[in-house]
């Protein structure tokens, strides 16, 4: 136990030190000229319109905005996804009779709904809720069904066998055996609805993080296009960090 | 033979076991026995013989057979609360604790005195101080107490036992067979057991049935006749356990 955490530590570090060597030489290769600060500015640079950035408040502004489109979206997905998942799962018939259609639907990645998103409507905030919900829904639909569906059917007979109620059994036994696969699809879900907010803003918004970046393309700023990028990548991993520790706790259980 | 006051009434029992790319499996044919109330029988046979899907139908949790199974003048034809079954494996929720375990099985009666119920029986098995306990805390012997406890909570008539002890060490064997001998005289339950393990059925059986392999046939049905406290070592026992021992020995044919 003790050499694990031990390791651990060490991962850490090092994947820290590697991270700033990286840096390091994106500096040196600046400084003496290796790259041409047009095509991809320097750290020194991209650190001074951070700073900037965080003085105004304007990065943190736009971070926020468009977190808050994500929780809105990704909370229907998790609605919408564990309801219809537990119904599909539970029921072979419903499973088959969904499946064809669940599978076309899924391999159509967020972006090439936006033309009709918008058609319906408009490009307000439902659009883009709507398309952080779409990132999210399938995923979690999916892994709802998959937990249910292989929930092992030794213990189901143990609650058939003393005729338990079908909510009690849906709550007590279907859902929290499937748990750990529920989380999976929450986890994954909250990523790839994160990334659809930024795809969202891209195409039309006036705020976000993603129209800070197609903002600053305009006007050549690549440095704030890097430090949006940088800000999507930081968001995601702690949205993903937060999501981890909330499954450790419900699913103490199963570690 | 007139079966027709028997507490449990076995006869003419036949299970096929329907497979997709092979011939149907007959599992066994021509099964027939009968219990009386209180009794023990232990069920011996090889692994694969039947024993199991044997005890499984008896108890309704399979309900695809041919012949009669009566118990108390009813034909069995699903599980019933008045039936506890201990399955092989533990199968306890990994997301409750010890007592939720055991409670989840109960689905009438009052909040209170469930409670009641449940504490009672966690005392008999001796898991008591264990209650709030998760599964992947317990070790195998105190995860088949648990096991045992909620096949018991229900206060079944009988209670069928699916090699409840096959999974554990010698020694933790040894003390749950007396500890289970202390809860039959407790709760004077009839009791069936499955087995592959010939000494663990002299030890605990009042009769003991030998299953011959596939299709599985009632091979003898042993009265063991020794007091109630029994000694392993003692050459009644090992008579028995001989006697039933000479129906696996491998013949050359």
């Amino acid at each position: 136990m003790r050499k694990k955490v031990h390791n651990g530590l060490i991962y850490f570090l090092e994947s820290i030190i590697l991270l700033i060597l990286i840096i390091i030489i994106w500096c040196i290769a600046s400084e003496t000229g290796y790259i041409n600060e047009i095509l991809l500015p320097s750290p020194r640079m991209i650190g001074q319109t951070f700073i900037k950035k965080l003085i105004d408040k304007s990065l943190l502004i736009e971070i926020g905005i468009s977190i808050g489109r994500v929780l809105k979206g990704y909370m229907c997905a998790v609605i919408a996804g564990i309801c219809l998942g537990v119904i599909i799962g539970l029921s072979e018939h419903v499973h088959h009779m969904t499946k064809i259609i669940i599978q076309i639907l899924k391999p159509i990645p967020p972006i090439a709904w936006i033309p009709l998103v918008i058609l319906w409507m408009g490009i307000g905030e439902t659009s883009k809720v709507f398309l952080i919900f779409l990132g999210g829904f399938f995923v979690i639909l999916l892994n709802v069904i998959d937990g249910i569906r292989y929930i092992d059917p030794k213990i189901v007979e143990v609650s058939s066998a003393v005729e338990t109620p079908k909510m009690k059994y849906i709550f007590q036994l279907v859902i929290p055996a499937a748990m750990p696969n529920i989380f999976t699809g929450l986890r994954v879900a909250l990523g790839t609805s994160w990334s659809c907010v930024v795809a969202a803003e891209l195409v039309a918004a006036s705020s976000g993080v993603g129209y800070m970046i197609s903002n600053a393309r305009n006007f050549g700023q690549m440095d704030v296009v890097i430090i949006g990028m940088i800000s999507i990548g930081v968001v995601g991993k702690l949205m993903d960090e937060i999501l981890r520790l909330l499954e450790k706790k419900i699913l103490a259980w199963n570690f | 033979m007139d079966y027709q006051n028997e507490y449990i009434l076995v006869k003419d029992l036949r299970k096929i076991y329907a497979r997709k790319k092979h011939h149907d499996l007959l599992v066994f044919d021509s099964i027939s026995f009968a219990v009386e109330k209180g009794e023990f029988i232990c069920i011996v046979g090889g692994s694969g013989c039947g024993k199991s899907t044997l005890l499984r139908v008896m108890s309704g949790l399979d309900s695809d057979y041919e012949g009669d199974i009566i118990i108390d003048g009813e034909k069995v034809k699903k599980p019933d609360k008045r039936r506890g079954f201990v399955y092989q494996e533990h199968r306890l929720f990994p997301w409750m604790t010890v007592e939720k375990n055991v409670r989840f099985v109960i689905n009438d009666g009052n909040e209170e005195e469930n409670k009641k119920k449940v504490k009672e029986i966690l005392e008999l098995v001796g898991l008591k101080g264990f209650e709030s306990a998760y599964p992947k805390e317990l070790s195998g012997g105190m995860a088949q107490r648990v096991n045992i406890a909620r096949a018991l909570v229900n206060k079944p008539e009988i209670l069928f036992l699916d090699e409840p002890f096959g999974a554990l060490d010698a020694l933790t064997r040894i003390q749950l067979q007396k500890e289970l001998l202390v809860i039959r005289k407790k709760q004077k339950n009839t009791m069936l057991l499955v087995t592959h393990d010939i000494e663990e059925a002299v030890f605990l059986a009042d009769r003991i049935i030998v299953l011959g392999n596939r299709p599985a046939e009632i091979l003898d049905i042993v009265n063991v006749n020794l007091s109630e406290t029994r000694e392993r070592s003692s050459k009644e026992f090992q008579e028995i356990r001989k006697n039933i021992y000479k129906y696996f020995e491998y013949k050359e044919h």
